[in-house]
């Protein structure tokens, strides 16, 4: 390598420049696993760059954060590939827009769609129960909602998820967790309860309960 | 041969620069395989962390495929993701440094048992913290060139400063590392 005027005696000893190399040495770089974070992270910006508009900007630690975004990721990639699969299923011509009843036991190559919708939707319905009863006051919820918001905005995105009840259903939940990811400290108790209300009005749960399959939801 | 000829053209970082301008995902991959074994060996011997390293390698590439238009040529490709590189290790530290201090201010409440006497550190260690103990420019300099290779062009343009500064603070490091290894001596001379 190049040492551009380096004078003699700025140099270091021998052995020294020998150690220098074992300074941090990095582990083979892990490409493949960095490539997908790459492409999953470019696609979910791409996807819900808009949430990021609308939505206050938290300041969790650094971890938090961390934890929040691969895990986000890691739905995304979940996501990505149950769409890209759903999309496959779609013959050219067809104008059958998969249910948002899903056929859970199907072979069909839009299961991969149904089971990551169903198992977002279990998964916010989770959320939104614990809120409801939430009696303490102290429970964050913002992680879990500005990462199921990220979810729900990529299934609206979704064509292949297009089904008009299940899209409405989307377009609550989207709205209800928006609530609950800029959720005022300061007036928290005040806040749950219009959140609550507006599930009851909605009729959020019972939606969701009907839209999600009898029986286990595949992992 | 003339297949061969286009191969190569296509390859090349310029010809690269342009095929994911236009859209074209195996020219993304390809750009970032030439250059993703530098971007991480350098943040990683920045940071120490691999969860660090892999995060800020990942940002950089983020960053370059969204920049890369207003990639003018002044320097090399490589050069220039390197410049990403260090901007993105750079404010990464700034929130961790942060972040430790918040834990620290918050560990200060506990009670502390005294530290441990620790054995006396073999060369190789001294020599890491002494690296580590270097002030950031100092240190930066000295990872890009004499552990990475960099030049001195290639450290200036990345870290913005000119190729003098560059070959000053190298030396201004090595006069600190030599000092602080002193102890040591006997064992390389």
């Amino acid at each position: 390598m190049t040492r551009h005027n380096d004078t003699p005696e700025s140099h270091l000893p021998e052995a020294i420049r020998a150690l220098v190399q074992e300074y941090h040495r990095p582990p083979a770089t892990p490409r493949n696993e960095i490539w997908t974070q790459i492409e999953t992270a470019r696609w979910v910006r791409a996807a819900g760059a808009d949430i990021e508009q609308d939505v206050t900007p938290l300041h969790h630690p650094l971890r938090r954060n961390r934890r929040l975004v691969l895990r986000a990721v890691g739905i995304a990639a979940t996501l990505i590939v149950g769409i890209g699969l759903g999309r496959l299923s779609i013959t050219p011509g067809s104008e059958q827009i998969p249910r948002l009843s899903i056929p859970m036991a199907s072979d069909r190559p839009n299961t991969a769609f149904a089971v990551s919708a169903a198992q977002h939707l279990s998964r916010t319905e989770t959320l939104l129960t614990r809120l409801r009863i939430d009696r303490t006051g102290e429970e964050d919820f913002s992680d879990e909602a500005r990462e199921l918001l990220v979810s729900t905005r990529l299934m609206i995105d979704a064509r292949v998820g297009s089904d008009p009840k299940l899209r409405s259903l989307l377009l609550d939940l989207e709205f209800i967790l928006v609530q609950i990811v800029q959720l005022d400290e300061s007036r928290r108790q005040e806040e749950l309860e219009l959140i609550t209300d507006g599930l009851e009005q909605r009729h959020v749960l019972p939606r969701i309960r009907t839209a999600i399959p009898a029986g286990p939801i595949a992992t | 041969m003339g297949g061969l000829a286009i191969a190569r053209e296509s390859t090349a970082p310029e010809a690269l620069v342009k095929r994911v301008l236009r859209g074209d995902p195996a020219a993304e991959r390809a750009l970032y395989d030439a250059n993703v074994d530098r971007v991480y060996r350098l943040t990683y011997r920045m940071v120490n962390d691999p969860t660090l390293a892999e995060e800020y390698t990942q940002e950089t590439f983020i960053r370059v495929f969204d920049r890369l238009g207003d990639f003018r040529g002044e320097a090399a490709l490589s050069t220039w993701i390197a410049s990403i590189a260090i901007s993105v290790v750079y404010n990464g530290m700034r929130k961790v440094k942060r972040f430790r201090e918040r834990e620290r201010d918050l560990d200060t409440a506990e009670p502390m048992a005294a530290p441990a006497r620790e054995a006396e550190p073999d060369l190789k260690a001294r020599m890491a913290m002494a690296i580590d103990d270097l002030p950031k420019g100092y240190r930066t300099v000295f990872v890009m060139h004499d552990v990475e290779g960099f030049t001195h062009e290639e450290i200036g343009f990345a870290l913005g400063i000119r190729e003098g500064t560059s070959k000053a603070q190298l030396s201004r490091a090595r006069a600190k590392l030599r000092a602080a290894l002193a102890v040591h001596e006997g064992e390389w001379a």
